[in-house]
């Protein structure tokens, strides 16, 4: 690594490096989730870019999700870090919802690195307008 | 529609430079990268006419050659590769007699 700075090429690497500080000021969008509800389901949508779908695991019961993975970032072969941001790490999510889910027909999509949950919930769960007879 | 700076990893060889970028949430249709002068931009998502979903510009180092850079898009994360002009050729000077 020492060679690298004495190197003719420190003006490059240096310059590289700090074309990576411009810009920060906002902060990063990645690892967001959110929850939103319809009528007749929940959805769970959460950012988790690098992550195949074998890297995640969903476990679902009526009340609860649980979303476990891990996201391992690794120096490409060849290769010299000279300016990390993208961490490794584990997620590990447990929500709980106030209304019952019906596990069987969740269904989970993960495309180009967010990962997207749909929970119906439960028939017994959903509002129905009752008809009124006179 | 707010816009992010994505998180970036540099690395670097001999022959080039990576730059790997998080930016879920954008097909490949929707990630602009322009080079002008030594200047990078990247822009994803948002639409046409919006505000970006992701934005980060770079300072190219003067060695890289943009004329070849490569960049590839696989769940979520976006790949530069930027190879370093006459790299990987190491050149051989001849010696005339004088």
């Amino acid at each position: 690594m020492l060679s690298l700075w004495r190197s003719p090429l420190f003006d490059a690497t240096t310059s590289a490096i700090s074309l990576l500080r411009a810009l920060d000021d906002e902060s990063a969008g990645a690892g967001l989730g959110e929850v939103s509800e319809s009528e007749s389901a929940y959805t769970l949508r959460i950012e988790v870019p690098g992550l195949k779908a074998d890297d995640l695991e969903l476990d679902v019961t009526e009340s609860t999700v649980k979303l476990s993975g891990e996201r391992k970032v690794s120096v490409p072969e060849g290769f010299e870090p000279l300016r990390t941001e993208r961490r490794s790490y584990r997620v590990s999510r447990s929500l709980r919802f106030g209304k019952k889910l019906d596990p069987d027909g969740v269904e989970a999509k993960l495309e180009d690195g967010v990962l997207t949950v749909t929970l119906p919930k439960s028939d017994a769960a959903r509002a129905r307008r009752v008809a009124i007879n006179g | 529609m707010y816009t992010y700076t994505p998180d970036a990893d540099l690395y670097a060889s001999d022959e080039a430079f990576l730059i790997t970028l998080d930016v879920p949430g954008v097909k490949e249709s929707e990630i602009d990268v322009t080079v002008e002068g030594q200047a990078l931009t990247l822009r994803a998502g948002g639409g046409e006419d919006a505000t970006p979903r992701w934005f980060r510009r770079f300072k190219l180092p003067r060695e890289v050659d943009t004329e070849h850079i490569g960049a590839t898009h696989t769940d979520g994360v976006l790949t530069l590769r930027l190879p370093r002009t006459g790299a990987s050729t190491p050149r051989r000077i001849a010696v005339n007699a004088g």
